[in-house]
């Protein structure tokens, strides 16, 4: 915790007050499904609104460490639904796969497992017990959610400078946000698992809905699984397990998948234009692909080093994705030509992008790691173009994760090393400024992303273990 | 005084006990203080003196609700039933002396069909006063019925919207209230009253902004005629006067129905979230000089409140709060407290607390005195003390498991409880929410009446399998050496100790 207080008895009368108001809040409309890597279809890595976390909050103390679980193997990001009625009451719940092929799901506000599912290897193929670290064995790929293609429209966010919530005294008393009524049918958890099957369980039971069927072949190194409009999309990578490198996808209503094959080039991501056109960067390019078919709609030559991100300006739709040479590559989507070309100054950009847009201004920010750093830039209107402005670069961090922004805060992770574990870190999205950090609460370092939902953030570490920080909800 | 009107009145009529409306009393304790036939020593002889099959339509899972006893030159049971019917019984013989059977056209919007939570018809358990019955049917008119032969003794008057499904009536100086939940066909969720005398019978209402009021036995009134009801699931957020996941309290004040108090519990916005509400009729009674109240949520806590300041100075700090005593699971269905409570005081001026509760008893939650594994639900009880005026509620018992254990009844040292075999599944695996009454109906059972001893919760008497069909929203009501029970299948059982 970065705040300091000399006086101890004002800053707890500051913290307890700051607490009354947030106490009447609680899940407000966009409180925040985490959908797939990435948070949603664009891959924005944001959730635009939140009833606990922002700026001010996380300043004046809402961030706890919550929960940790030790699960059975390395954890992915976890995606996280909306509020369900299951046949053991309403959950609000959270679904991660691990490299041992286990889908778990945790009721995130108790901080206990809901249900958990092994998922048998079923493949001719010998299964790797031991990875490396470009070809880690087991289960590679976050789980999907059901994922629209358009993001959902923010409810009643505050955006930036709003109150954290219906204050006393002399802070003005915001209504205290509705509840959002309550998933009641279970919709489909998707995973891929280390055979290559993919598979569609039941989020209230963890037990299949659908026969798995055959999607890629067997350990194979698979991320970036998303379902859209009923069709899975993953992609390969580093020709692990002897799998190509290709995007692929799989129609659930027929099974038949279809494949764009990337040769000796890796996949590194994909992400969906409003439109529905697939975009994925490799390491020697970018392309637009037809949804469902992947067939080529346009390629241009490209040394990608992220996945893409999907952003809109102004109504008009961009491709923003960083090079092996730290330039960041704002593209239109129909052409992919490049429309801003903002230069790397030797320092790489190896993570994924975020990107998000203030509330009230509606300026657009997109996030990169740069180096050590998160570097934050402003979208801005130029000349009727449009240009990339630097705004703030963070403290330096051990091996920063791709960050992700909820409210107005952007929650990086120092992933740490074998000798030094990771560290959570909010950062004022619009400043920079470091907010709070999660100190010596996680145990070990982190080789996978973040993720959040619900106003909280999860971190998976290499042992294990997954931690949930955020805004406590008094069960009590 | 009042054992002396009722001695005299038994020795002239033979008999001495009323039960003229829904949990025993307006202050809805369900204790019947003037039972002198009925003990924990010849309870082990309990029969069912009769068994009455009636000609009620159950509608979706209700049938019969608790019936109200009324002595005069015969000892009338009034039992009110889904169908839109009042019978009036002869306890004696068991005939039926008269039945009303109320008609009204169609009306336009009504709950979704096989929903269990909005039946088409009478939903609300009558009450009795100045030997008139009165009861509101299904389309939201008061009917003023006397007790003797049936008649209507007054204009029928509208108190309600049609099928808006109300709560039991209760009764305080000649005003009628009720509750309104899950918002029946349009119904709002509120509470309501009516003034007797008021020839305009001008309908006053308070809203509080929250689901349902869905207490079993409606509203409870304090000595200040203060009417207490639960609020179901919803926000709390004082400065829009929205008052979810609580309890309410709300007087008649000229000719308006205004908010005196409430309570609402620091975790609202948990219990919100999880559909742990409040949904329990409050019971009211006095201890050492004050007036106290009890209450209950799903989430499976009993609350000790001051009927003067409920929730103490920010409405959320109640005099005590139990530990969980079920619901581990944290489920919204078949498990947390459901119903009404109950309280009695015995003859060392103890008092007692009951509360029944389904689904397996918590793990961390410890009793001195126990009857095996309770995996489908139970009766508890606490003993109340004070000491410099803190006040706290300590477990004295927990009864053997029970199917679904519903709201007790306390007389003469035993308490009367029953499981009802209902089922109280609403959501399943692959499904998710699908409450529907055709298959609760299917896999429901049947209800099981006891007799436990109030002080130890030992069982004396079980009527086994001889009930033969569950119990959904009916009830308890005890009278001159009788308990009555009705099931789905429209059949009162008068339990006694001699066979008719």
């Amino acid at each position: 915790m970065s705040l300091k207080c000399a006086n101890k008895t004002l800053c707890g009368a500051l913290f307890a007050l700051n607490f009354a108001s947030f106490a009447h809040a609680q899940f407000g409309r966009g409180g925040g499904d985490w959908m797939a890597i990435g948070g949603d279809a664009q891959r924005s890595a944001a959730v635009k609104t939140d009833p606990h976390i922002s700026p001010e909050s996380v300043q004046a103390g809402v961030m706890q460490t919550l929960w940790k679980i030790k699960l059975n193997g390395v954890p992915t990001p976890p995606v996280v639904g909306s509020r369900l009625i299951t046949y053991k009451g309403f959950k609000d719940l959270l679904y991660v796969a691990t490299s041992a092929d286990n889908v778990v799901s945790i009721d995130h506000v108790m901080g206990k497992v809901f249900w958990e599912s092994h998922l048998p290897y079923d493949s001719l193929l010998v299964p790797v017990k031991n990875g490396t670290a470009t070809c880690p064995a087991g289960m590679t790929a976050a789980l999907s959610l059901a994922v629209p293609l358009a993001p959902p429209t923010p409810g009643a966010g505050r955006g930036r400078g709003a109150a954290p919530g219906p204050g006393r005294g002399n802070m003005a008393a915001a209504p205290v946000p509705t509840l959002p009524r309550p998933r009641r049918t279970p919709g489909a958890v998707y995973a891929l698992s280390s055979d290559g099957l993919i598979h569609t369980l039941n989020q209230n039971t963890g037990t299949d809905i659908a026969p798995a069927f055959r999607f890629i072949r067997g350990n194979a190194k698979a991320h970036d699984l998303i379902s859209v409009a009923n069709v899975v999309y993953a992609v390969t990578s580093d020709n692990c397990g002897g799998t190509p490198n290709a995007v692929w996808s799989i129609n659930l209503e027929d099974t038949l998948v279809s494949e764009w094959k990337t040769g000796d080039a890796s996949v590194l991501g994909l992400a969906f234009g409003s439109d529905g056109t697939v975009y994925a960067t490799t390491s020697k390019g970018i392309a637009a692909l037809e949804q469902k078919t992947l067939k080529v709609k346009q390629l241009e030559d490209s040394e990608s080093a992220t996945p893409p991100l999907v952003f809109k300006f102004k109504d008009k739709e961009y491709v923003v994705a960083a090079n092996v040479h730290g330039h960041i590559l704002v593209r239109d989507p129909a052409s992919l030509a490049i429309v801003v070309n903002v230069p790397g100054n030797g320092s790489g950009i190896g993570n994924a992008l975020a990107s998000w847009e203030e509330a009230e201004s509606k300026t657009r920010w997109i996030l990169a790691t740069k180096g050590s750093s998160v570097v934050a830039f402003k979208v801005v209107e130029d000349g009727g173009s449009i240009a990339l402005q630097q705004g703030w670069t963070s403290r330096e961090m051990v091996s920063p994760a791709a960050p992700i922004v909820v409210n107005g805060v952007v929650f990086v992770l120092s992933s740490g090393s074998r000798t030094a574990p990771a560290v959570l870190c909010a950062l004022d999205g619009i400043t920079g400024k470091e907010l709070w950090n999660s100190g010596k609460a996680i145990g070990s370092y982190s080789t996978t992303g973040i993720s959040s939902g619900a106003s909280k953030v999860f971190v998976g570490t290499h042992d294990g273990t997954l931690y949930a920080f955020g805004y406590l909800l008094n069960r009590e | 005084m009042r054992t002396l009107i009722a001695i005299t009145l038994s020795c002239v009529i033979g008999q001495g006990a009323d039960w003229l409306t829904d949990g025993g009393s307006p202050q809805r304790t369900s204790w019947q203080k003037d039972e002198k036939i009925l003990n924990k020593d010849n309870v082990k002889n309990l029969k069912i003196v009769w068994k009455l099959q009636l000609d009620n339509e159950p509608k979706e899972m209700h049938s019969l609700f608790p019936p109200l006893i009324v002595g005069g030159p015969k000892e009338i049971a009034v039992v009110a039933g889904s169908g839109d019917n009042v019978y009036a019984i002869d306890v004696a013989t068991a005939k039926i002396i008269w039945k009303k059977h109320f008609e009204y056209p169609t009306p336009a919007r009504r709950g979704r069909a096989t929903d269990p939570l909005c039946p088409a018809g009478l939903t609300a358990t009558p009450v009795i006063a100045n030997r008139t019955v009165y009861a509101l049917a299904g389309d939201g008119q008061i009917h003023s019925l006397n007790v003797d032969d049936g008649e209507d003794v007054a204009v029928p008057f509208k108190f309600g919207h049609p099928y808006g499904k109300s709560y039991a009536l209760n009764m305080w100086n000649d005003v009628l209230f009720t509750t309104t939940a899950q918002g029946c066909a349009g119904n709002p969720n509120q509470m309501w009253s009516v003034n007797l005398k008021d020839p305009t019978h001008k309908v006053m209402v308070y809203n509080p902004k929250s689901g349902g009021l869905w207490g079993r036995t409606g509203a409870a009134i304090d000595e200040n005629g203060v009417a207490w009801a639960p609020t179901g699931d919803g926000r709390y957020d004082p400065a829009t006067q929205t008052y979810g996941n609580g309890l309410i309290g709300a007087k008649v004040e000229g000719t308006e129905l205004k908010l005196q108090d409430y309570y609402i519990p620091k975790n609202w916005a948990w219990l919100q979230s999880r559909d742990l509400d409040m949904q329990v009729t409050p019971a009211i009674f006095k201890y050492k000089g004050k007036e106290l109240m009890i209450a209950a949520s799903k989430e499976c806590r009993v609350y000790l409140l001051d009927t003067k300041a409920a929730g103490g100075d920010d409405h959320q700090t109640p005099l005590d709060r139990t530990p969980l005593i079920c619901n581990e699971e944290v489920n919204f269905a078949s498990a947390g407290i459901w119903g009404a409570m109950a309280s009695w005081e015995d003859a060392h001026g103890t008092r007692w607390i009951l509360t029944p509760f389904w689904g397996p008893v918590h793990p961390d939650f410890k009793v001195p005195v126990s009857y095996g594994p309770v995996t489908h639900g139970a009766i508890v009880a606490f003993k109340l003390e004070e000491k410099n005026g803190k006040y706290k509620l300590i477990p004295a018992w927990m009864s053997r498991d029970m199917d679904q254990a519903e709201p007790p009844a306390i007389a003469n040292g035993v308490v009367y409880a029953f499981g009802s075999g209902e089922n109280t599944e609403q959501a399943y695996p692959d499904r998710g929410l699908d409450d529907n009454s055709p298959e609760r109906i299917h896999d429901s059972t049947h209800a099981v009446f006891y007799a436990l001893d109030a002080e130890t919760g030992k069982e004396l008497y079980s009527s086994g399998d001889q009930i033969k069909s569950f119990v959904h929203f009916g009830g308890l009501s005890i009278a001159n050496g009788r308990v009555y029970l009705g099931t789905f299948d429209s059949i009162l059982y008068c339990f006694g100790l001699e066979a008719k």
